[in-house]
Formats: structure tokens, C-alpha cells, sequence
């Protein structure tokens, strides 16, 4: 028998049992290579990302042999789906740290409110001493308005919730106030529909909306009355939400939202209000020094000046001195012809005196640069390149009378980014 | 013979014609798993597309692959490293991102549990009221008191026991640069039959003084701090002292009539006070809209439309004559006050002031206290006199409670002057004084 040297392949005329052996040989390595191919994708070693990351590595190392695009591409994408679910994660965290810190500032202010109203106690040592300002909420009473108790019960988060007043004269501006509410993603709002038109408007627009029940004084005034009757008649009317438990943050329409506010209130007194001031000075108080020279030594008078709470955006806990202030307001407003701003303002500001018992509330101060008024952005703001870039969380147009142009250039300025959008404005206005 | 096994090419056969086979047998095993590698190699996720990216056909990874290797390889591979450490940063970030969203999930459930806690322990309290319908609605002005502590000063609490009357009494800060009219301040006080009065005494002499002239007189334990200002500051600096002496009388549970010495007693303070807040005031101001309160309009042409904007002023408070009662907003304002003069050089007055009436805003929680304005008529103070009620037959005829001499330098005289008018009914007692004063 001749044996082939050539090499296993090679067939051998005489034994074609053996060629076939040969040819069934290979065939088997050559299954076997595949089945383990098969079973292990990734490699023999070592899971997918290692292996993976390995398999790169053994591309650069053999990179005289170049790379492979199509990892490339694989690990291109890898990186673009960890990195959305990245920022998915941040965007927990973030709602995590407010719903933290909520949660923190209501225990806070419960631990407060227990040790204030507890047991009486003796006073601590010096400089550990400090009152309530967070005063109790009243018990919540469902029967003073069931209907609108259910509607709260939906529409508000965490008991709380904003609150406008419209009649169809506002409807332009209503539109702008709701879509900025809706951008920024704020769900608990709520219109008070002062007519049927407005009511209707709303539900078109799915904003959340309430029509009260029928009222001659309220309903005269409001699908009638211009701006500032209608404005009197919010303190007549939130007093239901309180009482049903409700913090309420009381929103005029001319308002531009950009933030959500409630991820900034403090909720730690009766009333937290945006101030119509717009330094330091003019928004949290000063001592406005009077000057008086005929008095000689004594010229120099000291006095507390503080500019006025903006009754167009403020937060109200349901507590006592809160429904109070709101009897009181709407108590004047009924006997007085006067602007409700103003009452609203005395009631919260002046002690008592021989014949009057002074409101006792707790008062807290919206930062002016958050909570702006259109005098800060126009006139100051607009102007500043740091200032500007500052995002507020709502803008109200109250110190300019063409308030719907103002506030769609608001929208463009800081929600679309035209920087000249806010050009066209004077500081001020002509009529 | 060679008797060929039949069983398989893996068998062994016997002799080196075996061992020839056995090498051929080997290489064609080697040869088909080689084979094998190369499927693997080429095909990495396996012949069937499992997961990831649809599989490249060979033919196309071939063709990308023979353009790009000869001219980019080294920034290709460049890339790929970026890319690498690109993929190794993401999910590092992922895990730690993962980590915080676990430990802030807990740190959440703890801070509910612990809010939920607390707020049935406040409804435990049965605090929680329902509010009443329009009109009715009345906040406390009038907080509750502490609970006297004796045990802060045990000495002075025997004096008050004995010199209050109704756990109230006038209290007065002293030294010697004051003697003469500290004498006309106790001699009216006398002559109007108020008993429950006090003189802290900021020296020796003065409680000597005092002693002799049968006036209740109260000398502290030597505290370096307070006793250095007490001996020898002016009367700003004297001032301010009082809100760290008057906490203890506070914490006893004594409601205290703070009064500088430059006040003429005329009637009894406390047949006029209201008791309804914490902090009871006399006021700066001289008209009911400079004493109470008014919106002070400022006017800014410029803006228009809205030109006017309103703001609440109102003239400050004295803080040489006031009610305080024992409350804890009241300590909190003394606290307050003291700390702030210990850090800031500033007239204790106006720091009084910017607490009571400054609200909270942007890093600054303000003080919630109570506070009632006293009628400037009755509690008068010397502007008030001599700018306009002196000259004004009706209002010069109502007999204030206090005259308090705070408006003018020359304190002694004017005192005098107040008491030859209101007391012995001179009528001209008044007249050589000027409104103002020259210096």
C-alpha cells in the first residue's frame, strides 16, 4: 500500500474510506468551530461589555488589520443609549430632591408648630428662642362647597394649587397665561370662569375651570367690571378654598410662567406674596430717613417703608389670620371705594392702634428677581447682560398697561430665545 | 495487512502508519475548527442575528473594510480609544446616577414618614379649628406666656415678687450720667402713686442714689461685658443694653414697661395699656398717618401709567418706652436685637424697628410678633409737644400719660419745663423753647 504524503486531502485512489474519513474529520472541526461560534457570540471569554471592550482592544492592538466601523457604530450607540437613560435618571433626581425637600419644609414646619402650640414652656437660652410664623391650618370643612371640594380634590397636588379669576374680557391674555402654564408642565391650576364665554373657552382649551353657583353681587361685578372690580372680587372668593383646606396661589392673567413656582415657595407663613419693588431697599424694607432741619438735633426722623405686596400673585396658607385677611379685604372693599391692592396691603402692614386691631399675619417676601414685575424686567433687568440670563420663574406684566404685547414678547424673549424680542418696549408708557 | 478500523477517524490505530494518520486526523480537525474560528471571527454575533444592531452581511464589512484600513487606521483607531473612554464615563455616570436615585428614594420614604408624624402630632394637639362663616374670623394677637422660669435669677425674681404689681411693673436703666433726671423721672412717678416701678442700676452710685431716695433699685451681678458699657456709655450704648437685661425679667413671666429716664409721668401708663400684643409701642410719629401707618406714595413719571407706586410707611417705634409682654416672639426680639447690636455697629432703635416690622424674604426669616401702636397723644413725644400741641388751645388742654423728652438734647430742662405745665399749670412753662434744637 503507497501512503500519500501530500497531505491529508488528498484523495486516496485506494481508499476512499480514508479520504471520506479525512473529508468527515474536517467536516466535524468545522461543525464544532460553529456550534461554539454560535453559543458564544461574544467570544469565548468573558461577558458582552468586557468582551466587547476587549474585542476593541484587540482591534486597536491589531489596528495594523484597522478598525471596524461597524463597532464603532454599535459602541456609538451603546453610548447614546446609556446617556439618555442618564439624563432620564437626572430628571428623577431632580423631581426626587423637590419632592425631598417638600417633604422636608412640612416637617419642619409641623415640628414647629407642635413645640409653639404644645405644652407651654420655658423660654430656651439666649439666641434659641424663635416664635411661630407657620401658623396651623383649619380643619378642612367640605360642606361650605362640595362641588368645588371634589373639583380640588382632582385638580390640586399636595393641597395646593393656582388660582385665577377671568371673564371673556381677558381672553387673550388667559390663552398666553395657560399655554405658559402648560409648557412649563405645571398641572394644578385652575380658572375661575367668571362667565359662561370664559367657562366655555376653558373647556375647549382642557384648562381646568370653575363656574361658582349662581351669585347676583359677585356675577354683576364680575362679567362686568373692569380690572380692578374684578380684582376685589378674588377675596371674596378664595375664602371657600381655604376653608376647604386648600393653599391657594392667587394669579392674576397677565402673569408669564416660566418656572414652576411651587418648586420655590417657602410655605412658611400666612401670606407670601411678589412684591412690587425692585432693589433690595424698595422689596424687603428700608429705613426711609426723613429729613426735617428745623428740628435740629432731632432732624433726622426714622421711618419703615416698604413698597407694596403685588395682590396679583401671592400664596395663602389656610390658616385663621389668612381667612381673616381675606374677610377684612373684602369687608373694606364692600364699605370703601378703594383699590383692593392698597387694603389688601394696610391690612397686612399696620399695627394696632387706638380704635383698630391690626391683622397679626405672617408675611414672607417672593424674591424680586424670581418673581418679577415688569417694572424690574423693563426697566432694569433687560438691560443687565447677567441679569438676563437669569431665568425668573414667572413674570408679571403689572406695571404696563399693553400687557398682552408685552407678555407674547416675554414668551419669545425667554421661552424661544429672541434675544431683541423685548427691544420694541419703553421702560415706562404713555398712557 | 492493515485491517482498517472502521469506527472512525478518531480511532487510533496501532502502529506509525497510525501515528501518520493520527497527524492527518489532528491537522483536519485543526483545520475545521481554524475554519470554525474564522466563521466567528467574522461573524461575531453568531449566523443568526440574536440582539444589537442587524447584522453587516460579510460582503459589506469586506468592502468598508478593505477602503478604510490602508489610509486611516491610526486615527481610526484614535477614535475608537475616544470612543471608548467616551462609553467607560457614561456608564460610570450611569451607576453613580443609579446609586443617588436608590439612596434619595430612601432618604424621601424617611422624610414623608417623618412629616406624616409630625402633622398628626400637631392635629394630636386639638388645636385645629374649622373657621366660621364672613366676619368672624379672628386671629390671636395675644400670645401665651412662658412659663416663668426662676431658676434664671433667682435674686431678682424675690425683687419683683415684691415690687410687681399684676406681674408688670416700669423698669429703667441707670448710671450716673443720668442722676438729675432720673430725680424727675422718680419724683413724678411718685407723685402720680405708681408703686410697681424699677431702676436697674448700672453703678454703685446710682443704686446708692436710689437707695437713699427710697426708690426700688435693682443691681445686677458684675458681668464684664454689660458693666463696662453700663459705667461708661453714652446713651446709645446704655441703650442698647436693655435688651439683654430685660430677658430675664421675661423669663420670670413679668410683662415690662421699658422706660428711658427722659419721661415725665403724669398718669398711671397702665390704666391705658391694651395688653393685646406682644410688643406695645409708643410711636416716633407725630400725626395719625406718620403714628399708624399710610401709604406713601412715590411718584416716577417716566413709568406712565403705572407713575404711582404705593408703599407702606410708617414712622418707628420707640424703643425708649415700651409694653412687652412675656411671650416667646418677645424673647426672640430681645435675642434679636442684642445679637445683632453685639455684631453691627448700629442705634439700637433702629435695629428694634427693622425686626418688628421687616416680613421674611430671600435668606432672612423675619419675626412674627404682635405689635399695637400707643396713642401719641397720650404717649407723647416731644416733637409732638412742642411743634403742635403746645401751640393748639384745644390739644394742649388734654393731659397726656407720658411727656417723653426724646426729640431734643436738652432733656433736663424741657423735663422741667413739662412739669411746670402739666403739674404745677404754669402756663407759659413752654415758651423759651424752641420747636427744634441747635444742636
Amino acid at each position: 500500500m503507497a501512503v500519500r504524503r501530500d497531505g491529508s486531502l488528498m484523495r486516496d485512489k485506494g481508499q476512499p474510506s480514508r479520504g471520506s474519513r479525512i473529508a468527515a474529520a474536517i467536516a466535524v472541526g468545522v461543525l464544532l468551530g460553529c456550534v461554539l461560534a454560535f453559543l458564544y457570540p461574544h467570544g469565548l471569554f468573558g461577558a458582552a461589555s468586557r468582551a466587547r471592550i476587549a474585542s476593541i482592544s484587540d482591534l486597536q492592538s491589531g489596528s495594523s488589520s484597522g478598525e471596524l466601523p461597524e463597532r464603532f457604530n454599535l459602541m456609538k450607540s451603546d453610548i447614546a443609549s446609556l446617556s439618555e437613560k442618564n439624563v432620564a435618571l437626572k430628571n428623577q433626581i431632580r423631581v426626587l430632591n423637590e419632592r425631598l425637600r417638600s417633604a422636608e419644609q412640612g416637617k419642619d414646619h409641623a415640628h414647629n408648630q407642635f413645640s409653639a402650640l404644645g405644652d407651654q414652656h420655658k423660654a430656651g437660652p439666649f439666641g434659641t428662642v424663635k416664635g411661630l410664623r407657620t401658623n396651623p391650618t383649619v380643619m378642612p370643612d367640605e360642606s361650605v362647597n362640595p362641588r368645588l371640594a371634589k373639583l380640588l380634590d382632582e385638580v390640586a397636588i399636595g393641597k395646593e394649587l393656582i388660582v385665577a379669576l377671568a371673564n371673556s374680557n381677558v381672553r387673550e391674555m388667559l390663552e398666553v397665561w395657560f399655554t405658559s402654564i402648560k409648557r412649563v408642565g405645571i398641572p394644578n391650576y385652575l380658572v375661575v370662569a367668571l362667565d359662561d364665554e370664559i367657562e366655555n373657552f376653558c373647556k375647549v382649551n382642557d384648562v381646568p375651570v370653575y363656574k361658582r353657583d349662581p351669585d347676583q353681587d359677585i356675577d354683576a361685578v364680575g362679567k362686568s367690571g373692569g380690572n380692578h372690580a374684578v380684582s376685589g372680587l378674588k377675596f371674596r372668593i378664595l375664602r371657600e378654598f381655604l376653608q376647604l383646606g386648600y393653599s391657594v396661589l392667587l394669579s392674576d392673567v397677565d402673569i408669564v410662567y416660566l418656572q414652576n413656582p411651587f418648586d420655590y415657595l417657602y410655605r412658611d407663613s400666612d401670606v407670601e406674596s411678589m412684591s412690587d419693588g425692585h432693589n433690595n431697599y424698595t422689596a424687603y424694607g428700608y429705613n426711609d430717613v426723613f429729613d426735617e432741619p428745623a428740628m435740629g438735633w432731632a432732624r433726622y426722623a426714622h421711618t419703615m417703608r416698604i413698597w407694596v405686596y403685588n395682590s396679583g400673585f401671592f400664596y395663602m396658607r389656610p390658616t385663621i389670620p389668612s381667612i381673616e385677611l381675606l374677610d377684612r379685604v373684602a369687608g373694606r372693599l364692600s364699605r370703601e371705594n378703594a383699590w383692593d391692592q392698597a387694603v389688601f396691603n394696610e391690612e397686612l402692614f399696620f399695627p394696632s392702634h387706638p380704635g383698630y386691631d391690626g391683622l397679626h399675619a405672617a408675611k414672607r417676601t417672593m424674591d424680586f428677581y424670581l418673581f418679577m414685575n415688569s417694572k424690574v424686567l423693563f426697566k432694569m433687568v433687560r438691560k443687565n447682560a447677567k441679569l438676563s440670563k437669569l431665568k425668573p420663574v414667572i413674570v408679571h406684566v403689572n406695571y404696563h398697561p399693553d400687557k398682552l404685547p408685552r407678555m407674547k414678547a416675554i414668551v419669545e424673549f425667554y421661552t424661544n430665545g429672541k434675544k431683541d424680542a423685548l427691544q420694541p418696549f419703553p421702560d415706562g408708557s404713555e398712557w | 495487512m492493515m485491517t482498517g478500523r472502521r469506527d472512525g477517524p478518531l480511532m487510533r490505530s496501532g502502529s506509525s502508519s497510525h501515528s501518520f494518520r493520527k497527524s492527518r486526523i489532528a491537522v483536519a480537525i485543526a483545520v475545521g475548527i481554524a475554519i470554525g474560528c474564522v466563521f466567528a471571527f467574522l461573524l461575531p454575533d453568531g449566523l443568526f442575528s440574536v440582539a444589537g444592531p442587524p447584522l453587516r452581511s460579510g460582503r459589506l464589512i469586506k468592502a468598508d473594510f478593505q477602503g478604510e484600513s490602508s489610509s486611516s487606521s491610526g486615527e481610526s483607531s484614535e477614535r475608537m480609544s475616544m470612543l471608548k473612554s467616551e462609553y467607560v464615563a457614561v456608564s460610570q455616570k450611569n451607576a453613580e446616577l443609579k446609586k443617588e436615585v436608590r439612596e434619595l428614594i430612601e432618604k424621601l420614604k424617611l422624610a414623608e414618614q417623618g412629616k406624616d408624624q409630625a402633622q398628626k402630632q400637631v392635629l394630636a394637639l386639638g388645636k385645629q379649628q374649622k373657621a366660621g362663616p364672613f366676619g368672624t374670623v379672628k386671629g390671636s394677637r395675644a400670645n401665651p406666656t412662658v412659663v416663668p422660669d426662676e431658676s434664671v435669677n433667682p435674686r431678682l425674681a424675690k425683687i419683683l415678687e415684691k415690687v410687681a404689681v399684676n406681674r408688670e411693673l416700669i423698669v429703667a436703666l441707670a448710671n450716673l450720667n443720668v442722676k438729675e433726671m432720673l430725680e424727675v423721672w422718680f419724683t413724678n412717678i411718685k407723685r402720680v402713686g405708681i408703686p410697681n416701678y424699677l431702676v436697674v442700676a448700672l453703678d454703685e452710685d446710682i443704686a446708692k442714689f436710689c437707695e437713699s431716695n427710697s426708690v426700688p433699685v435693682y443691681k445686677r451681678d458684675p458681668d464684664e461685658g454689660v458693666d463696662s458699657i453700663g459705667k461708661t456709655g453714652g446713651n446709645h450704648a446704655v441703650s442698647g443694653l436693655k435688651f439683654r437685661i430685660l430677658r430675664e425679667f421675661l423669663q420670670l413671666g413679668y410683662s415690662v414697661l421699658l422706660s428711658d429716664v427722659d419721661i415725665v409721668y403724669l398718669q398711671n401708663p397702665f390704666d391705658h395699656l391694651y395688653r393685646d400684643s406682644d410688643v406695645e409701642s409708643m410711636t416716633d410719629g407725630h400725626d395719625n398717618r406718620t403714628a399708624y401707618g399710610f401709604n406713601d406714595v412715590f411718584d416716577e413719571p417716566r413709568m406712565g401709567w403705572a407713575r404711582y407706586a404705593h408703599t407702606m410707611r410708617m414712622w418707628v417705634y420707640n424703643s425708649g418706652f415700651f409694653y412687652l409682654r412675656p411671650t416667646i416672639p418677645s424673647i426672640e426680639l430681645l435675642d434679636r436685637v442684642a445679637a445683632r447690636l453685639s455684631r453691627e455697629k448700629a442705634w439700637d432703635q433702629a435695629v428694634f424697628n427693622e425686626e418688628l416690622f421687616f416680613p421674611s424674604h430671600n435668606g432672612y426669616d423675619g419675626l412674627h410678633a404682635a405689635r399695637r401702636t400707643m396713642d401719641f397723644y397720650l404717649f407723647m413725644n416731644s416733637k409732638v409737644l412742642f411743634k403742635t400741641v403746645r401751640k393748639d388751645t384745644s390739644l394742649n388742654k388734654i393731659k397726656p400719660v407720658i411727656v417723653h423728652v426724646n426729640y431734643h438734647p436738652d432733656k433736663l430742662p424741657r423735663m422741667k419745663a413739662v412739669v411746670e405745665f402739666y403739674v404745677n399749670g404754669k402756663e407759659d412753662a413752654l415758651k423759651p423753647f424752641p420747636d427744634g434744637s441747635d444742636w
